[in-house]
């Protein structure tokens, strides 16, 4: 009988335990975070030097970095050819990264054809941790690295490293991952501005009215909170307008199509009210598909960040109302590549945090992109005929000087 | 009152299980359809054929932290090999035989080199996610059949019966691990094995046979999930296999089978997976955040150890 008290005791501390735990829980929402807004004054001091025609890529910048730094690197000089390029990895492990080193392989051989380069790419790999990826950058800068490119794990975990590197000139370039270090030259596109730009082209389809289900990334991070950022401000300024769209659901898939799935089934069979649209941020897309159509709903709006095969293939073959951006790895690396030759050729970068934006494939041109050997299974990226995803031009208006920049060219991976 | 003390005590889980679809269904108006149940099932499925290697290997006093790296191989393994063009089956035959290497490495690891099982598995997980890298650099292509997504789809039909593929599986699998737990000689060596391992050496039990056995098992098991969870994204992910490092450990405790091993079984982590499913189905209708979710499995895992995982391992009380 003592027993049978002592257990239920304990059930119904745990059952009080949980119902509090899980109403402070409901407290949290992923728009709720505090990232300060800059003050407009410190606003125009940090885009001052930010090109014109760029700025409409900088809205709400604080969410990705803490500062845009003018003139980096005005005191600063790159080592003469032939270079050593070398790339600093914080995961190599799926094939949007292993095609970002194929391309930075390839354009470091076009450079060494030119005799500016050693023909070798020298990569290293961290698989996520950041300690050892900052090692790694170490050993490079002392194994005579003349230009570091990365994908880096951490916003600020490398910062020493990076300082390291600047004192001995070897030029630090983040790729599509923003780190916080002044002396890092930053390509990326913002991802506050593709959630906001995805936002705004949901409510269009669904004319300002419905449900939008939230397929966010992973939490903690500053990418998928600031794209997430990003759809709210839309979603709030359609609302200002009289417009009745909401968010009824944020769900984190983890960039995992069946995490993607498991999480969207468990969302609809507790949420019966229809689902307009869904905000998918990221290889995911055919899980949320297929999750819609397995719980006997009509499929949504669905919008997608990667231009993956297997979305297309999903799209082509769900006649979908949808939108993707263009941003394989191979012609993202290429991106960061040449603003990288600018500044070894001695042109002078004006802000360490160069964004850009990105190709859309739409319902207009979905032809161009898809082609009907890809399957739901396909795990290439279409990329279309033009592999650039912005001009080469595009970058020029970032630097000042006229040093003659090494010839390069976007090339296809394997 | 002895059966009283029986329900209290071993009838929780499934009480808990039951209990929690009422408390949806009064909070969530709308969710007694049958697509929601059949999303239940399907989850809660997948989940279950991961967590009989786990509740094995808890059983006989280890622990099994590589089934999500073997859950990888066999999903990247099924779509490459399939896509190369080899058969679906031979496929299979090839990717539990690997699996099975691997778990005979863990048991005899584990038991003959008397290495700590949390550390060997956990190792093990690290070896073959590394071999996927290495072999794949990341490319992971493939495709995998219509059938094997049909199975794993919510509204998929195993011929006549109204269920996806996975849950009559899934049904069929939970029976076999049953009759091999009660009615098997080597159930009840698993259990020796557990309880005392001393005792159950000096008794006749072949230990390094039994672990490596039960490591074989789980790794296989562990395969065969992640061969479904191709079925289930249609398409191979390395990592597709993490979110079942935790929730196999805590279908395992929620259900109610001890740490300590010896006693317990995988009819208690069935209600467990049922559990987990639930809460987690529970918390994302109530609009919680990953966060929060995480926040609140792992207090129910640490309540629920509180209330019934507290007993000291079996071999002390004799």
């Amino acid at each position: 009988m003592n027993r049978l008290r002592r257990i239920s005791i304990k059930a119904v501390g745990l059952a009080v335990a949980l119902g509090a735990l899980c109403l402070g829980g409901l407290a949290l929402r992923p728009v709720d975070a505090a990232v300060a807004t800059p003050s407009a004054a410190q606003q125009a001091k940090d885009l001052a030097n930010v090109p014109k025609d760029a700025r409409q890529y900088y809205e709400g910048y604080w969410f990705a970095t803490d500062r845009i730094v003018s003139n980096p690197l005005a005191d600063w000089h790159p080592h003469k050819p032939p270079w050593q390029v070398c790339h600093n990895d914080s995961y190599l492990g799926n094939s949007w990264r292993a095609n970002l080193v194929a391309e930075l392989r390839l354009l470091t051989r076009q450079l060494a054809k030119q005799g500016l380069a050693k023909p070798n790419l020298i990569v290293t790999n961290s698989n996520g941790d950041i300690n050892l990826e900052l090692s790694q950058l170490k050993a490079e800068v002392a194994q005579g690295c003349d230009v570091i490119m990365s994908y880096p794990g951490s916003a600020t975990g490398l910062c020493s490293g990076i300082h390291d590197a600047f004192k001995k000139g070897v030029l630090f370039v983040s790729i599509d991952s923003i780190v916080d270090c002044p002396e890092a030259i930053n390509v990326a596109t913002n991802p506050y501005w593709r959630g906001k730009f995805e936002g705004e082209w949901i409510l269009k389809a669904i004319h300002d009215k419905g449900n939008i289900v939230a397929m966010n990334g992973q939490p903690g991070t500053s990418n998928t909170y600031a794209e997430r950022v990003g759809l709210q401000d839309a979603v709030n300024a359609a609302d200002a307008q009289g417009g009745h769209a909401k968010v009824i659901g944020d769900l984190y898939g983890m960039w995992t199509g069946s995490v993607a799935k498991t999480e969207m089934l468990k969302f609809l069979a507790t949420h019966p009210q229809p689902v307009s649209a869904v905000f998918s941020t990221g290889n995911m897309g055919v899980g949320v598909g297929q999750a819609l159509q397995q719980s006997g709903r009509p499929l949504a709006v669905i919008t997608e960040v990667t231009n993956l095969c297997s979305y297309l293939a999903y799209w082509k073959e769900n006649n979908l109302k949808a939108l993707t951006f263009v941003q394989d790895g191979g012609p993202m690396a290429y991106s960061a590549f040449v603003p990288a030759m600018h500044i070894m050729a001695g042109q002078k970068p004006k802000v360490n945090v160069i964004f850009m934006p990105l190709p859309i494939i739409s319902a207009q041109n979905f032809d161009d992109y898809y082609e009907p050997s890809m399957t739901v299974q396909s795990t290439c990226f279409a990329n279309g005929k033009d592999l650039h995803l912005v001009p080469d031009s595009y970058f020029d208006q970032f630097f000042t000087g006229n040093e003659t920049m090494p010839k390069i060219e976007v090339v296809a991976t394997p | 009152m002895h059966l009283l003390r029986r329900v209290a005590g071993h009838g929780m889980p499934f009480a808990l299980a039951v209990a929690l679809f009422f408390v949806i269904n009064l909070v969530i108006p709308g969710y007694a359809n049958l697509n929601s149940l059949l999303s239940l099932l399907l989850l809660a499925s997948l989940l279950g054929l991961a967590a009989i290697g786990q509740t094995l290997t808890i059983l006989i006093g280890g622990f099994d932290m590589s089934i999500p790296a073997v859950i990888g191989l066999a999903n990247v393994l099924t779509a490459l090999l399939y896509g190369a063009g080899v058969p679906i089956w031979t496929a299979a035959v090839v990717i539990f035989a690997i699996a099975a290497v691997i778990g005979f490495l863990n048991g005899f690891a584990a038991r003959y080199l008397r290495l700590n099982p949390l550390v060997v598995t956990l190792a093990m997980g690290s070896i073959v996610l590394g071999a996927i890298w290495a072999g794949t650099h990341g490319e992971v292509a493939g495709s995998v059949p219509n059938w094997l997504v049909q199975t794993v789809s919510v509204i998929g039909r195993t011929g006549p019966i109204p269920l996806p593929g996975v849950v009559v599986l899934w049904i069929v699998v939970i029976a076999g691990v049953l009759l091999l737990e009660r009615r098997s000689v080597l159930g009840r060596w698993i259990f020796a094995a557990g309880a005392n391992p001393r005792a159950a050496e000096l008794a006749g039990v072949p230990m390094l046979g039994v672990w490596i056995t039960v490591y074989v098992l789980s790794a296989v098991l562990a395969a065969l999930t992640g061969i479904l969870l191709a079925g289930f994204s249609g398409a191979a992910d390395p990592s597709v296999g993490a979110p079942y490092l935790v929730t196999t450990v805590a279908a395992v405790v929620v259900g109610g089978t001890p740490l300590t091993g010896g006693r317990g079984g995988y009819g208690r982590t069935v209600a467990g997976c049922f559990v987990v499913t639930e809460l987690s189905t529970l918390l994302v209708g109530l609009g919680l955040d990953q966060a929060g979710q995480q926040m609140c499995l792992g207090f129910l895992i640490v309540a629920l150890v509180a209330i019934y995982g507290r007993e000291a391992p079996l071999s002390l009380r004799l």
